[in-house]
Formats: C-alpha cells, sequence, structure tokens
C-alpha cells in the first residue's frame, strides 16, 4: 500500500523548498537529550545499528511525484544512520552547526553525540518532510524503549483522498475568506530575509508547574497555551526592532492534529495544522489580560469554524491549481510572507525520561525557520520543564534585537498575579 | 437537566475530541488524565456553550470545577439550575 501526501506534507514541501539555499539545504530540526552521566559512542551506534531493514527503508525514502496530483513516499536503499561524535564544552556551537548543515540525500536521520565533559547531548537531526515535532518524538520513544519497527498499517494517507470535490472546494473557500484579512493590512514582520544565512538558536527552562500555575490562578485553569501565545504576540508588538516596521501581530500557531487515540499509528508525515491568531487595535495600555481574551476568543472562533482541518484539506487542492495562479493565491495571502514568527507548543511530551537507566535531563528542540519570517519561538513541554527555544536567521536583524525579544518573553513569562 | 444527562453529553464530547471511547474515560479523573490539553479544552468549553448556552471561554471556571467530567457537569448544572431560578 502506498503512503501518500495529505494537505499539510505539501505545506510542508514548499517550507523546505524556501530552506534550500540555506545552508542546511532544507527545512529540518533537531531534537536535542542532555545527560548529566556519560553516553560512550558505542552505546549510541549499538542502538542505531538495532533498527530494522524495514524502518531504515523508511528512513532512506522520499517523495515521489513531489509536485503532482498524488505524491506517495517511496522507500529507499537502508542505510545505517550516520553519526558523528566530538568532544567540545561549546556545545551550543556544535549544536548550531548541525543545525546549518544538510541532511545527506533521501536521509530523514542523522545523529551526533557532544561530549561536553559535564554534560552530552544525543542529539536527533530530523527531515521535515518525514516527521514532526509531536512525531519526531513518539520516534524518539519507540527508539530509546527499543521498540523500533514500522508501525502496523499504513503510515501515511492510503489514499490521495482527492475524489471529495466538494469537501475540499468548501475548506479552500472558507479558508480563502479567513486569511483575506490578513493580506489587507500591514504586519509587524520580517519583509526580506537572508536567503542564505544560517539559523541561530536561544533557549530558556521554567518549571513547568510554577508557569502553569500562575497561568490557572490569573488566567483561569487550562490557559498555559492561551497565555504562552499572548506573551509572544504583545513581545513581538512592544519589540524594539528598526527592521520591522509598525503594523499588527499575525502568529501562524501550529497545533497537532494527533489525537490520543492515534499516537502509535500517526509517528510519520505531518499532522499539525495552522490557527493563525491576530492582534489589531491594540494600545500600550493594553496588559496581558487583554492579549490572553484575545487569544481564547480567536482559539474559540477557529476552533467553531473548524479553519485548522480546511488548512489540511484546501492545500490538497494546490495540487491541481496550476503553477502560475498558485504563485498568485499564495502572494496575494501571504504577500510578504508567513506572519510576524512561527510559533507551536507541544504540551506533552512523548519522548521517556530516562535511556539505559539514565534520566535524560533535558529535552530540547531546535527547528529551523525559512527566510521569511526568519524568526520562529517554540515551547515544549517535557516532565517538570517548560523549554523556550528562539530560532531566528543569521543577519536577518540588527544586533542585540533578538536578545532584547528573547529577554522580554522570559521576563513575561515570570507571571505575576 | 439532570447533572448525570449533562455528565454523558459532556464525556461523548470529550469521547470525540480526543478520538476515543467514553468506556476509556475516568470520570472522575483529572481532564489531563483524560488525554485533554489546553486546546482540546476549549473545544470542550466551545460545546458547553453551543449545547447548555454556559460561556466559560472567557473565563468563569475555578480549579475546583475543572477537577474532572463530573466535577465539571455538576458546575454546569449548578448554572442551568440557577439560571431556571431567576
Amino acid at each position: 500500500m502506498k503512503s501518500y501526501a495529505n494537505g499539510i506534507d505539501w505545506v510542508v514541501a514548499g517550507l523546505n523548498a524556501a530552506c534550500r539555499q540555506m545552508p542546511g539545504g532544507g527545512n529540518h530540526f533537531l531534537v536535542a537529550a542532555e545527560f548529566a552521566i556519560v553516553i560512550t559512542p558505542e552505546e549510541i551506534r549499538q542502538l542505531l545499528d538495532e533498527l530494522p531493514e524495514s524502518l531504515l527503508k523508511w528512513l532512506n525514502g522520499r517523495w515521489k511525484r513531489a509536485w503532482h496530483l498524488a505524491p506517495y513516499w517511496r522507500p529507499g536503499t537502508p542505510q545505517a544512520i550516520p553519526c558523528e561524535f566530538v568532544e567540545d564544552e561549546n556545545w551550543h556551537a556544535q549544536i548550531v552547526r548541525f543545525a546549518n548543515v544538510a541532511l545527506p540525500k533521501n536521509c530523514c536521520l542523522t545523529v551526533k553525540l557532544i561530549d561536553s565533559k559535564t554534560s552530552w547531548r544525543l542529539i536527533f537531526k530530523f527531515s521535515h518532510l518525514l516527521f514532526d515535532g509531536a512525531g519526531a518524538e513518539l520516534f524518539l520513544r519507540m527508539l530509546l524503549q527499543g521498540q523500533a519497527k514500522l508501525p502496523d498499517g499504513c503510515p501515511g494517507s492510503p489514499t490521495p483522498a482527492l475524489n471529495r470535490w466538494g469537501e475540499l472546494f468548501t475548506a479552500g473557500r472558507r479558508l480563502n475568506a479567513s486569511l483575506r484579512k490578513f493580506s489587507r493590512v500591514p504586519l509587524r514582520q520580517l519583509y526580506r530575509g537572508n536567503k542564505q544565512a544560517g539559523c541561530d538558536f536561544l533557549t530558556a527552562s521554567f518549571m513547568l508547574d510554577e508557569v502553569s500555575a500562575a497561568c490557572d490562578s490569573r488566567f483561569g485553569p487550562f490557559t498555559l497555551g492561551s497565555v504562552l501565545a499572548a506573551v509572544v504576540g504583545r513581545a513581538l508588538w512592544l519589540w524594539d526592532n528598526p527592521a520591522w516596521p509598525p503594523g499588527n501581530i499575525l502568529l501562524p500557531m501550529s497545533v497537532n492534529l494527533r489525537r490520543a487515540a492515534q499516537k502509535e499509528a500517526n509517528i510519520f508525515f505531518n499532522r499539525w495544522s495552522l490557527m493563525p491568531l491576530y492582534w489589531a487595535g491594540m494600545t500600550a495600555d493594553d496588559g496581558l489580560d487583554w492579549w490572553v481574551a484575545q487569544v481564547r476568543q480567536q482559539l474559540a472562533e477557529l476552533t467553531a469554524t473548524g479553519l485548522a482541518y480546511d488548512f489540511e484539506r484546501a492545500n490538497l487542492l494546490m495540487r491541481i491549481i496550476p503553477a502560475s495562479l498558485e504563485g498568485r493565491l499564495a502572494l496575494s495571502r501571504f504577500r510578504n510572507g508567513a506572519g510576524s514568527a512561527m510559533f507551536s507548543f507541544i504540551s506533552e511530551s512523548t519522548v521517556p525520561l530516562s535511556w539505559n537507566h539514565r534520566p535524560i535531563a533535558s529535552l530540547i528542540h531546535y527547528p529551523i525557520v525559512p527566510p521569511q519570517p526568519g524568526l520562529g519561538i517554540f515551547f515544549t513541554a517535557y516532565g517538570q520543564q517548560l523549554n523556550l527555544t528562539m530560532t531566528w536567521q543569521q543577519q536577518s536583524f540588527p544586533d542585540g534585537t533578538v536578545e532584547r525579544l528573547f529577554s522580554a518573553i522570559v521576563e513575561e513569562l515570570k507571571i505575576k498575579n | 437537566m439532570t447533572e448525570e444527562k449533562i455528565l454523558e453529553s459532556l464525556l461523548d464530547e470529550i469521547a470525540v475530541v480526543t478520538q476515543t471511547t467514553t468506556a476509556e474515560l475516568l470520570p472522575d479523573a483529572s481532564f489531563n488524565s483524560n488525554n485533554v490539553n489546553s486546546l482540546e479544552f476549549i473545544e470542550i468549553l466551545l460545546f458547553i456553550k453551543q449545547q447548555w448556552g454556559c460561556d466559560f471561554i472567557l473565563g468563569g471556571l475555578n480549579p475546583v470545577d475543572v477537577a474532572s467530567p463530573v466535577a465539571l457537569s455538576c458546575r454546569i448544572a449548578s448554572e442551568l439550575n440557577g439560571a431556571e431560578k431567576s
């Protein structure tokens, strides 16, 4: 049975193409597990060598008929997972270097072990064509628990899902109407990214329980995700950055479409979609409460209209539109890029808290961002940690501005009651 | 509407949102234990607004109300009873 692409995989292929000229050569991402106890290269090699051939074929596959009506994933020749080992106390520089190197051709996973004498970082680089962030975590769970195998059943869409034109066109019309308002107003965003510059990262860690309790206490139960989006939106609006013109804030928030019961069958391919959060008409007097209320209201409206599912379905249609019209449509709706910054929150990690009897001290995602928007702010919850990663494109922002934005977000997350 | 009926409808909706079955849900356990995250919780709040007209999207719930599906159905019932009396 063939594994066909869904509408989001089409979007990801576009993002991958947008990153083609960057040093990383594509839109991959890293997941780094930090250990406080020594990890040896031999252990890692053994872990990777235990991967079955059926899975290696899958990891060495590629999209066949990528821009065709019905692209599908074709398994390739099984090859050992490339793995490198370095000793360097400057682990951050090693991570940046690893992120800005291309994956080998038709290879969806490489690994690097950084020995920094007092800490050891096991870093997995995933191709976004085959994995999304939550899927990568499910894969790591399978790998680190010694249960790596190709999941039963078809890992992708079992059909091209095109024989439901009424539904697809209805989704397309609704999506178009929803996105139209964003194309008419100026946004605070990067208007020209450097297509050939690499990415850099800043990270911070918070106590998940503390932030969550502060959010519950001030904004009500189950508000953590909304508060994180509001904090980022507000920080972007207040950001003192001469490279950004004044305007409204658009945060295309990634949402995970996997549900609890589907976890095992949904490791591969992209199972997220978008919910565009948009703030207009704000004033300097509007505190975080106003921003959070806007998020809650919009999330309810977007959930009611099912926009995330429309986005997934409507993108299937893009494959049947002639390239010139496709370009015009994309330009009219995303004229200046992809909003103010990429944003996502993985609210529950599935990666185990230990491996080979050693606790994993932290787990950080390092996504690459395309030249536009050139900036991404990502949160992941892991154990008792809430981890923040900010990615930006080097050379696209004036010196010191990115650090100022990061400090503003960190400071705001010390939520006061 | 009785609290039992509300709980039944609520569990049906949680099963839809989490794509499980009602048999797998634990009515007395937390929403987290029932695999409901903060975004899925908004879907549940939306359902409550559409089904019973109780709007908790912008606030109005306290931690006790969301301790479990049972606690939330109890809160909805008290809102509805309050509305009937007034």
